[in-house]
């Protein structure tokens, strides 16, 4: 009798047990999720199979980008030639330079290209999956960029395939330099592809137009990569510090080709 | 209440989603389709097959690729499956500017929760910049949740 009155009672509150349960569990998901190596395990391999699902879409729509990526390739391609020339002549003059005060710096960078394969199910864009996993020597926290610069991080990586942290998540940071007054600051999102340094001394002289780049500080992302420019300066009452608001190269929900650092070393003499 | 016939239309939501939330984001905001059909099952079946659903559905949701919060769709789904569960045979007992309004509540509230867990550092620096973001995440998706209810009406169910 007992045990049929808690059956009864177990079905008249089916949806209320069910709740408890399924929001204890995702719950626990989300406390432990993005630190669970078993879990981590599961997301690189249902990534693959979603990766390889998504494959024929993303072939669709770079087919239909194709002329127009190619049209501004073009032009890219043109002012980048006239940027060379010019730059040529400024290395030969910083080698004079360099060999005058016997100073060798090179770095070196192994780039990966690759194809954006999709940007995730969200309602927010804050990641997106890449073509090229483990298998192509990716590894976690390799920095991400496009030709104009710094994109994000990976963040998971599959065999054939990996998740890309962009700048836009709000657990992504990023240590780095104003030029040409080097003074440093953590670098955040704050909308579309607006970012904000807030941690920059008062006294440090910043001009609108001022390139934003890596500091070198972090262990993942090496010196000078470029990030963006400034938009904008505000000066915090009673604070020691200003925030400077910074725009991002690139337009972070239109990326269609990334780069990925696998291999960086420093060599300095 | 036909599961065969849940999970089908479950299939179906989940591709809509896989093939459509790319083509139609704007400023890195997209539809949520899997949120739509959870509301639907909550509306049309109650909150018990919508629990389930928007569980599992949340979880294939961050399968496909998060940077971070791993669970947090399938977090917000559970809610917004149980929330809708309470309209589920209500619409004839209210009045239907409540019924309408509520539905509308569980959408802003589902992308509330969502929005203040993603972009909580922006609740604290930037505050415009976060319910900015949450009324357009929230309007995107009630604009064609407003379109699907013309075709299916959401008080169909009852």
């Amino acid at each position: 009798m007992a045990g049929r009155s808690l059956y009864l009672s177990i079905l008249r509150n089916k949806p209320h047990i069910a709740f408890v349960i399924f929001f204890s569990l995702s719950l626990n998901i989300l406390l432990t999720g993005d630190s669970s190596p078993s879990l981590d395990l599961i997301r690189g391999k249902t990534l693959d199979i979603f990766s390889f699902l998504y494959s024929p879409l993303t072939w669709v729509k770079s087919s239909f980008l194709l002329e127009e990526e190619n049209a501004l390739l073009r032009e890219k391609n043109l002012r980048l030639f006239l940027q060379v020339e010019s730059m040529l002549q400024l290395v030969s003059e910083n080698k004079r330079l360099e060999h005058l005060l016997k100073f060798k710096r090179e770095s070196k960078l192994t780039l990966l290209a690759s194809k954006v394969i999709n940007k995730g199910l969200h309602s927010n864009i804050t990641s997106i999956s890449i073509d090229v996993g483990s298998l192509s020597g990716v590894g976690v926290n390799n920095p991400v960029l496009t030709s104009s610069g710094v994109v994000g991080k990976t963040i998971l990586v599959a065999d054939r395939s990996s998740v890309v942290q962009l700048l836009s998540d709000l657990n992504f940071r990023l240590s780095v330099r104003i030029l040409p007054s080097e003074a440093t600051g953590i670098l955040r999102w704050v909308g579309r592809n607006f970012c904000e340094i807030r941690e920059v001394q008062k006294n440090a002289v910043i001009e609108m137009g001022d390139k934003v780049v890596t500091s070198g500080f972090s262990k993942i992302y090496p010196r000078n990569l470029p990030v963006g420019e400034v938009i904008g300066i505000t000066d915090e009452r009673g604070s020691f510090q200003k925030i400077i608001s910074v725009r991002v190269n690139d337009d972070l929900g239109s990326l269609i080709n990334v780069f990925v650092i696998t291999d960086q070393s420093d060599e300095l003499d | 209440m036909n599961w065969i016939k849940l999970i089908y239309s479950l299939v179906g939501v989940f591709s809509l989603q896989f093939i459509l939330a790319d083509f139609l984001s704007i400023n890195g905001i997209r539809p949520d389709f899997v949120l739509i059909y959870i509301l639907y099952i909550g509306l049309h079946h109650g909150s018990f097959p919508s629990i389930i659903f928007g569980f599992f559905l949340g979880l294939l949701v961050d399968f496909t690729g998060v940077g971070s919060f791993f669970g947090l769709t399938s977090f917000t789904y559970v809610i917004t499956g149980y929330l809708s569960g309470f309209l589920h045979g209500k619409y004839y007992k209210m009045i239907p500017t409540y019924f309408h309004l509520i539905w509308i509540g569980i959408i802003l509230f589902h992308f509330f929760i969502y929005s203040f867990i993603r972009y909580q550092d922006l609740f604290e620096t930037t505050m415009t910049v976060f319910w900015l973001k949450w009324i357009l995440t929230s309007g995107y998706t009630l604009g064609f949740l407003a379109i699907f209810q013309m075709i299916i009406p959401l008080q169909q169910g009852d």
